[in-house]
């Protein structure tokens, strides 16, 4: 009978680490969200990663921001941007140690922040544009999530930092 | 004198040379042994196991000639080239190019808007035959590509010392092709245009740093490569600074240059390439021709020295064709000799059961130099007939036509 316990015992290990197993392996691989349910990958030292899907995005991200973007493919008018601070996301999750952080997209398009600039400025992960959500890739969109960042000062260039379709946001 | 002057390098190389940047990937690949559709094999090369590839972001042909000693590690680099970029000069324009070995109508980045591209980089090529690959860039990704970013830890305003950092490690671990991608040249040219010392400072910051890497290379003992080339140039506009884009010389005119490292020659087996829709589809080697089913027949060949008959072994047209291209219906056939003749041949020549062979033996042996080692064998229609014409000697190529 004991002989029976423990073999169930090893057996349920083994589950659990087969499970656990499974979920770093999936989150180790590139994150692409499906268009009509995106979600945003966050890894943080120490932890296994969390998805946040949009729902909650939306809940947790509602600052609205001014900013100018300038580039191939945008009007250099000031828009509002509506969405969740970097900074915040960080003190939502209880992110605390990290150096610098890494924005990327399901195409692989990413984008590296130090620290300084993520909790001196305002770096957006906007969903929304003057009110509106913005479309995602198969709608010919930027979102539903878009890195925007202020420009450093007026006249620079910023558009080609402001990642489109950003599914995950590493804190390193 | 100084042997080492970069000058009279410079002057020597160059001249009428019609090089663009789609050289770069080739070049990464061939000196690997990695065959694809960008690489035909020659008969030996030299092998590498490592390819360091430094990006070295605006630093066009005409700003490297005026200010080359300034870029001594640069210049006795060896096999120094300009090369035309892509229109617009721009990075992702000219990086893409340089990446892919394809122009930009082929490559999907036609404008600094583009990311994604239609061709794989020679990092993911090489990814596939199960090396190890990093791109190391700046802050951001140039192209969607798999990139190791960068920030400006140090605060000195410049990441291109944290890129050397990483690319420092990504030579300790072993790391088998690395691509770092420095920014500082354009940075200071776009800031404070071609004379400044801003400039200076960074070309001979980056021109040190080349030097570290050519020594680290060459107290190594892994046979390596080291492959340099710029994106695009710029050019100087009032107020002090400069700007590329436009379609002039300085911005048109980037550079590459190479050199290896302890390297070894192999053998490589003869081979004929088999090209279709303008790009090499398939690379079969003597040992596979001899693994095909074969002909092997007497032909009788009469050209106006006259008729000789001989056995010849080979492989049929057909069957080389349809096994690569499958079972279409093609117009015609463009065979290459090493020596540059071609000659176009219609389909039905080709066709199941008309015999015409590429020849690898005749009368039991390899086929003589000059003739080999692969001959195109058109039968003769009729008894006398002057085919001769048709068999093409030195076959190196057969292009496919649709």
């Amino acid at each position: 009978m004991r002989g029976l316990w423990a073999g169930l015992l090893v057996l349920a290990a083994g589950v659990l680490l087969i499970g656990a197993g499974l979920i770093i392996f999936t989150l180790v691989e590139r994150v692409v969200p499906p268009d009509d349910d995106w979600y945003l990958v966050v890894r943080a030292p120490g932890t296994e990663g969390t998805i946040i899907g949009m729902d909650e995005l939306r809940l947790i991200g509602n600052r609205t921001v001014e900013m100018v973007l300038l580039g191939t493919g945008e009007d250099g008018k000031p828009h509002l941007y509506t969405g969740l601070l970097l900074k915040d996301l960080a003190g939502h999750l209880n992110v605390t140690d990290y150096g610098s952080v890494t924005v990327r997209a399901a195409d692989t398009y990413s984008k590296k922040l130090t620290r300084q600039q993520v909790t001196d400025h305002d770096v957006l992960l906007a969903m929304g544009r003057d009110g509106k959500d913005l479309a995602g890739r198969s709608d010919g969109g930027n979102g539903p999530v878009r890195l925007v960042l202020p420009q450093e000062a007026v006249g620079t260039y910023n558009a080609q930092h402001c990642v489109k379709w950003v599914s995950e946001v590493v804190f390193e | 004198m100084d042997d080492g002057n970069p000058l009279i390098g410079i002057a020597a190389v160059g001249n009428g040379q019609a090089a663009t940047l789609m050289s770069v990937a080739p070049t990464v690949l061939s000196s690997l042994n990695i065959t694809s559709a960008l690489t035909e094999p020659p008969m030996t090369r030299a092998m590498v196991r490592r390819v360091v590839v430094l990006e070295l972001d605006g630093l066009g042909w005409g700003l490297f000639q005026q200010r080359a000693p300034l870029l001594r590690n640069v210049s006795s680099l060896g096999n120094l080239s300009s090369a035309l970029t892509a229109f617009p000069p721009r990075t992702p324009t000219g990086t893409a190019m340089a990446l892919t070995g394809h122009d930009m109508l082929h490559n999907g980045i036609l404008s600094s808007n583009d990311r994604t591209l239609s061709q794989p980089t020679f990092l993911e090529i090489a990814e596939g035959t199960g090396l190890s690959t990093v791109w190391i860039e700046g802050d951001r990704s140039i192209l969607s590509s798999e990139t190791e970013l960068n920030v400006d830890t140090n605060g000195d305003g410049s990441v291109d010392n944290e890129i050397f950092g990483s690319l420092i490690d990504r030579l300790d671990d072993g790391t088998d092709v690395v691509l770092a991608h420095f920014h500082s040249i354009d940075d200071e040219f776009h800031r404070t245009g071609s004379g400044s010392e801003g400039l200076a400072l960074a070309m001979s910051r980056i021109d040190s740093y080349i030097g570290q890497v050519v020594e680290m290379l060459e107290a190594s003992s892994t046979p390596s490569m080291l492959m340099l080339f710029s994106d695009h140039g710029l050019h100087d506009v009032s107020g002090g600074m400069g700007e590329h884009g436009s379609f002039r010389h300085e911005d048109m005119y980037a550079i590459t240059a190479y050199r290896t490292f302890g390297t070894h020659a192999v053998e490589v087996l003869p081979s004929i390439s088999i090209i279709w829709g303008g790009s090499v589809m398939e690379v079969m080697d003597l040992e596979e021709l001899e693994a095909m089913p074969y002909l092997e027949e007497s032909y009788a060949i009469r050209s106006s020295h006259g008729e000789v008959t001989s056995l010849f072994r080979g492989v049929m047209v057909h069957d080389l064709i349809e096994l690569k291209a499958g079972s279409l219906q093609f117009t015609s056939l463009t065979f290459s000799a090493g020596d540059g003749f071609s000659l176009s041949l219609p389909w039905e020549w080709a066709e199941e059961g008309a015999g015409t062979i590429i020849a690898y033996r005749q009368d039991g042996a390899p086929l003589a130099g000059g003739e080999g080692p692969f001959r195109l064998v058109v039968p003769q229609e009729l008894a006398g007939e002057y085919n001769g014409q048709y068999c093409l000697k030195d076959v190196t190529k057969v292009e496919v036509v649709a």
